[in-house]
């Protein structure tokens, strides 16, 4: 029984100290969002997508601190993945090697920020279903 | 109001790509930038297997991540015009591809060079660009980025001379992957004609769109196994 208390205060501490991390990140996610926005942030004028000056990568990678693996989530897409550009992404991404330099990317997880509301830029008007 | 839909009858489609071999030829195929994919895939597991057959174009979204992407970083070179056709404006493009990061649907292609139909030999001459009228959306060019336009340039004809009505109803009028399909797997029309046989298949045949979780709500439906979802 006092081992059951122990694991319940426990689990009720790590869920406080989660939730108020994940409030700080948001909190901050939505700041950086703000200062891109606003040119507090220099992420460049560069237009593309080449990884080490495109502002694209600049403020994915370089500035919010995303790892490479978030969005290029694997070597392949699964057969039923539908995109018109599969092909072609597989190819360039057979080209440059697995890994993640691989153009194999999963839309959904852009969904995350893009969403209606979400800090970014909205591409995805998810409140208009 | 008119508003031009897409339906493709998934169930129907035997994956022969005439809608696919039907665009290249209608819109000059650059090589490794098609506007019409025949997506194949196994379902199931033996013994009880199927093969699914899905094409796939532009969706001429109502809500375009593309373009607001493209607007967002005051480029400008995507529209949609007031018939709902997404297209993208070769001499405005800078060839950055955030349309390309952002669609769903994997839809617009950087064209990092424009090829001959063979490349290394001498361009064919359906190729030439000197001979007979190159609609504007066929004038493709290096380093911009490339999509389906709903044949654009067909439907522009009949804007102009006011026959809107008959949209999707006669050939000269109809997007031609529209008009090849030996199992009449593919219709396309005013989805706001209730008569329109798009309008008829969305509502009888429980077309749906893809990927809905994305908001963009596009125009093209499918007609899937198992209906909406």
């Amino acid at each position: 029984m006092k081992s059951m208390k122990w694991l319940g205060t426990a689990l009720f501490c790590g869920l406080a100290v989660f939730s108020s991390w994940s409030m700080a990140e948001q909190m901050d996610l939505d700041e950086m969002a703000e200062a891109i926005r606003n040119g507090d942030i220099d992420v460049g004028k560069q237009y593309d997508m080449n990884k080490k000056s495109g502002r694209f990568h600049l403020i994915h990678s370089e500035t919010i601190g995303l790892e490479c693996e978030a969005c290029h989530v694997a070597p392949k897409y699964a057969p039923d993945y539908l995109l018109v550009d599969k092909d072609n992404a597989e190819a360039k991404a057979a080209h440059r090697g697995k890994g993640p330099e691989a153009d194999v990317l999963d839309r959904a997880v852009c969904l995350g920020c893009h969403k209606t509301n979400g800090p970014a830029h909205t591409w995805y008007r998810t409140a208009d279903k | 109001m008119t508003k031009f839909v897409r339906v493709i009858d998934t169930k129907r489609c035997m994956g022969c790509r005439s809608c696919v071999a039907a665009c290249h030829v209608e819109n000059h195929l650059t090589p490794d930038s098609p506007w019409n994919v025949m997506m194949e895939f196994e379902t199931g597991t033996y013994p009880n297997v199927g093969r699914q057959f899905t094409t796939m174009n532009c969706m001429h979204c109502e809500h375009p991540p593309c373009k607001l992407a493209c607007d967002a970083i005051g480029v400008k070179a995507i529209t949609k015009n007031e018939f709902g056709v997404v297209l993208i404006d070769y001499d405005k493009c800078i060839g950055c591809q955030y349309c390309a990061a952002v669609c769903p649907y994997g839809v617009p292609q950087y064209n990092e060079k424009v090829e001959n139909l063979y490349p290394g030999a001498e361009a064919t001459p359906a190729e030439d660009r000197s001979k007979g009228h190159w609609h504007p959306t066929h004038l493709k060019k290096a380093k911009t980025v490339q999509k389906c336009t709903f044949c654009w340039h067909k439907l522009e004809k009949a804007v102009e001379k006011g026959e809107t009505h008959l949209i999707g109803k006669v050939p000269e009028y109809t997007p031609t992957c529209d008009l090849v399909c030996p199992v009449e797997a593919r219709v396309f029309g005013d989805i706001e004609d209730p008569n329109s046989k798009p309008a008829q298949w969305v509502g009888r045949k429980k077309a749906t769109q893809l990927k809905k979780e994305f908001g963009t709500r596009p125009q093209v439906y499918y007609v899937l196994e198992g209906g909406d979802y």
